[in-house]
């Protein structure tokens, strides 16, 4: 006798899209945008399709690894100074040798990115050092190796190939709303929604967040997750790098991806990953990343400086886990 | 049906410790296909340090296993579960945030034969079958850690045998499903039986374990002291074999004529914990909690004292009664605590033993807000030279002290407190004979004090000599109570494994 429960349902596995979580994000985007008309109406004008479609996807994409890790009970403080560094380190590549191939520029800043978080990931995963203190020297660390590798100089955009700076001016289509930048998105959102939900490494990160202890027990390969979350955050970090260069037309140690790992964590925690582990999902992260592009366009309409941004994201990351918090230890208590 | 096959799994000599402490001595054992075997013994007999050595979990120190009558050396679960063999624990090892269906196959997700990604719909049909052969009917979609302790239970045993387990160990599995689903389960297993698998079952309930199992191997201290026996064998015949051990050095309890009631403990219940639970405790008297792992008595000690809620009933203090949310409270009422586990509750291990000493009452030792160093350090000495703690100095941290000096510190940090009521768990576990009959001491003297002590204790011998009254606890209820000379090791086996001596007949 089968369960017809169970058979009935083909969309047996699918994942609930849309969630309370998601549709609380998008409720948040509206809110904000309304509250903001109230006071400057040309809100509407800034928020055109093609800024919202700028400014959020380099962190819509860190924040796909980052939430990886953070399924995980772990973090990654380093990943702002990474995008620096892998984007520098290409971008003196594309000055010194005019007409290096844009592509192969991209593949290596991927390359670049991965390899510091693989090194981030095999200190996590064989000497079992806590991920915040390692990534934490990393952050310094990698920051410190870009001053160092830029000396003095900057990458401007002169220097940049036409190719890399028009990924974010043009697109596939006539009209040029949807850039190259957002087709990026597209294409690494549906990768890490099929790594997520589709395979064995991918089930194998909620599993192992789930119950570290148990997934042991079990016999999950753990050290191989932690080497997969972080050197797969690091690949997108580094080709964050790229998008930055060709998004801002300059790369700068003193500047580029300060705060980045501030605003990713943001957009995990906002999106509905839980800090406490084994949970969340994808489409939650990104409508998170979207929302703290509205924030960012909504502060520049307002006319509040661009100082008062790290003081909300931290008022945000605060807010959500105690309002998560809230809730979970109402759930467990029914 | 006596052995004309070979055992899949052989014991030979094993031997195992823990801090240089034996809990496994001279062990063999053998698991043979299509057989059931039940494996028994009280507390800290060694039944699940044997379990988690076939399973690969703990190394034995000393001694052979043979898989299939080649040597082996498992020294990790993985290499267990790569030759299926699988251990379910009495506390289900769960992932709360997957779906049952994923929870079952969370090892081996089964993939796509052409693009290798995760099968969800072959997960949900084999789920939906495996969980209609257990005869469960769940919604696969929903998290497990929306189940109940049982269900999380089922789920662990359909991922068991969902890969196929030739050998299966079930330790203690049955501590929280009702009698339906242990019929359920013992169908499960006969099944497998039938199939060929080789199944050891850890249990409690004797009458339970004797009913579905072909042999039964009785562990006592460490060692073997009946192997493979019919489990026809007359009840009182296996309870002998379980407690009957020689009584030698054993401390002897000076008799204190118990005075008014300190503690008073009236219907309290906590859901899936216990239920109706009434005792008192007296001046000048030892009470102890007897019973097997899992009977409730730590759950009702956490609620005494305030780390666990409970549900109903009062708990009164010299007749008022009193209102215990926190420890605080309980410190405040002079009521104190000492766990089980000293490591993870008692101490902190990398602290000095004079820090230690200090922590429970810093606020006495406070002048303006600042400690004196001068109290502190006339505290410690004087507890030191009390308890005969040896050390090199009292900077040292305490986690290079031996494990019965670290229990005569906690001990100390209670008394530290003067404390009126002290509940103390299992106040000897891992500690050696010579230091055991000095915290005998202890509580003697502390009796003779006027305090009122309530001890949780699995070692039968310890509890014959302390007490002077025993409650005996079965499933989270009060099964007997025995005083003078009723207290007896088969008397209280008989309570803790859930039957009264009268019923038993054959």
């Amino acid at each position: 006798m089968l369960k017809k429960s169970v058979l009935n349902n083909n969309k047996f596995f699918r994942l609930k899209i849309f969630g309370v979580r998601e549709l609380g994000v998008v409720a948040l985007i509206f809110l904000v945008i309304l509250i903001v008309f109230l006071f400057q109406p040309q809100i509407v004008s800034q928020m055109s399709i093609r800024n919202m479609l700028q400014w959020f996807p380099i962190i819509a994409l860190v924040a796909m690894g980052e939430m990886m890790i953070i399924i995980t009970r772990g973090i990654d403080v380093s990943v702002g100074s990474n995008l620096c560094f892998s984007g520098l380190a290409v971008g003196l590549i594309f000055r010194d040798n005019p007409g290096f191939n844009p592509i192969l520029g991209i593949g290596l800043a991927m390359l670049i990115g991965m390899g510091l978080g693989l090194f981030n990931g095999s200190i996590i995963a064989y000497l079992k050092i806590p991920p915040i203190v390692v990534t934490l020297a990393g952050l310094t660390a990698y920051r410190g190796m870009a001053f160092l590798l830029a000396n003095g100089s900057q990458i401007s955009a002169n220097q940049i190939p036409t190719t890399i700076l028009d990924i974010s001016r043009i697109g596939p289509f006539n009209q040029n709303t949807i850039t190259y930048l957002f087709i990026f998105i597209i294409i690494f959102g549906l990768i890490t929604y099929v790594i997520l939900n589709n395979t064995r490494i991918g089930r194998n990160i909620y599993v192992y967040g789930s119950n570290p202890d148990a997934a042991l027990v079990r016999g999950l390969p753990i050290k191989k997750i932690i080497l997969f979350i972080y050197g797969y955050t690091g690949a997108l970090a580094g080709l964050a790098g790229i998008l930055y260069m060709s998004r801002f037309g300059f790369v700068n140690p003193g500047q580029t991806g300060i705060n980045f790992e501030i605003i990713t964590i943001t957009a995990v925690v906002l999106g509905g990953v839980s800090v406490y582990g084994g949970s969340g999902n994808i489409i939650g992260v990104l409508l998170a990343a979207f929302f703290l592009g509205v924030i960012n366009i909504s502060l520049s309409t307002v006319g509040l400086p661009h100082l008062w941004e790290d003081a909300i994201y931290g008022f945000i990351i605060l807010a959500t886990v105690t309002v998560d918090t809230i809730i979970k230890k109402f759930e467990d208590s029914r | 049906m006596e052995n004309t096959k070979n055992p899949i799994i052989q014991l030979n000599k094993i031997w195992m410790a823990f801090n240089g402490v034996y809990v496994l001595k001279d062990i063999d054992f053998e698991i043979y296909p299509g057989e059931i075997h039940a494996l028994i013994g009280e507390n800290g007999a060694g039944k699940s340090t044997l379990a988690k050595i076939i399973g690969g979990i703990h190394q034995p120190k000393k001694g052979e296993i043979f898989l299939d009558g080649k040597p082996v050396k498992f020294t990790n679960p993985q290499q267990a579960i790569k030759n299926k063999i699988a251990v379910i624990n009495q506390e289900p090892q769960v992932f709360p945030d997957l779906s049952i269906a994923e929870s079952v196959f969370v090892n081996r997700l089964p993939g796509n034969r052409i693009t290798g990604l995760v099968d969800w719909k072959k997960i949900s049909q084999e789920a939906s079958e495996l969980f209609s052969s257990l005869n469960q009917e769940f919604d696969l979609r929903k998290k497990v850690g929306k189940l109940s302790i049982a269900d999380r239970q089922m789920v662990d045993i359909a991922n068991a045998l969902s890969q196929g387990a030739r050998v299966l160990l079930m330790d203690e599995v049955t501590a929280s499903l009702t009698s339906n689903e242990v019929e359920s389960l013992f169908k499960i297993i006969r099944d497998l039986k039938a199939k060929g698998s080789g199944i050891v079952f850890i249990g409690h309930r004797l009458e339970e374990v004797c009913s579905v199992a072909d042999k039964v191997t009785i562990l006592r201290d460490g060692e073997l002291v009946a192997n493979r026996i019919p489990p026809d064998t007359k009840m009182d015949k296996i309870i002998y074999f379980m407690v009957g051990r020689e009584v030698k050095n054993l401390f002897i309890k000076t008799k204190h004529k118990p005075g008014k009631v300190l503690l008073q403990v009236n219907d309290l219940c906590s859901k899936d914990r216990f239920q109706h639970i009434s005792f008192e405790v007296r001046e000048k008297e030892i009470v102890c909690l007897a019973g097997l792992v899992g009977s409730g008595r730590t759950e009702i000690a956490e609620s005494i004292y305030g780390i666990q809620p409970f549900d109903s009933g009062t708990i009164e203090l010299e007749g008022k009664k009193i209102n215990i949310r926190t420890p605080q409270d309980a410190i405040k009422h002079e009521v104190y605590y000492l766990p089980e586990d000293r490591q993870a509750h008692g101490l902190l291990m990398d602290w000095s033993i004079l820090n230690n000493l200090s922590l429970s009452i810093i606020g006495l030792l406070a002048k303006l807000g600042f400690i004196s160093a001068k109290r502190e350090n006339a505290l410690a000495d004087e507890y030191i030279s009390k308890m005969k703690i040896t050390y090199r100095t009292v900077s040292q941290p305490v986690r290079f002290l031996s494990g019965g000096n670290q229990q005569k510190i906690v001990i100390s940090k209670c008394l530290s407190t003067k404390p009126k009521v002290m509940i103390l768990d299992e106040p000897t576990r891992g500690i050696d004979v010579s230091i055991k009959a000095e915290v005998h001491q202890m509580m003697n003297d502390l009796c003779e004090s006027g305090v009122g002590i309530l001890m949780i204790s699995s070692d039968l011998p310890e509890v014959v000599a302390m007490s002077d009254r025993v409650i005996v606890m079965h499933e989270g209820s009060i099964t007997g109570e025995f005083q003078g000379t009723d207290i007896t090791p088969e008397n209280i086996m008989f309570a803790a494994v859930g039957q009264y001596k009268e019923k038993i007949t054959c």
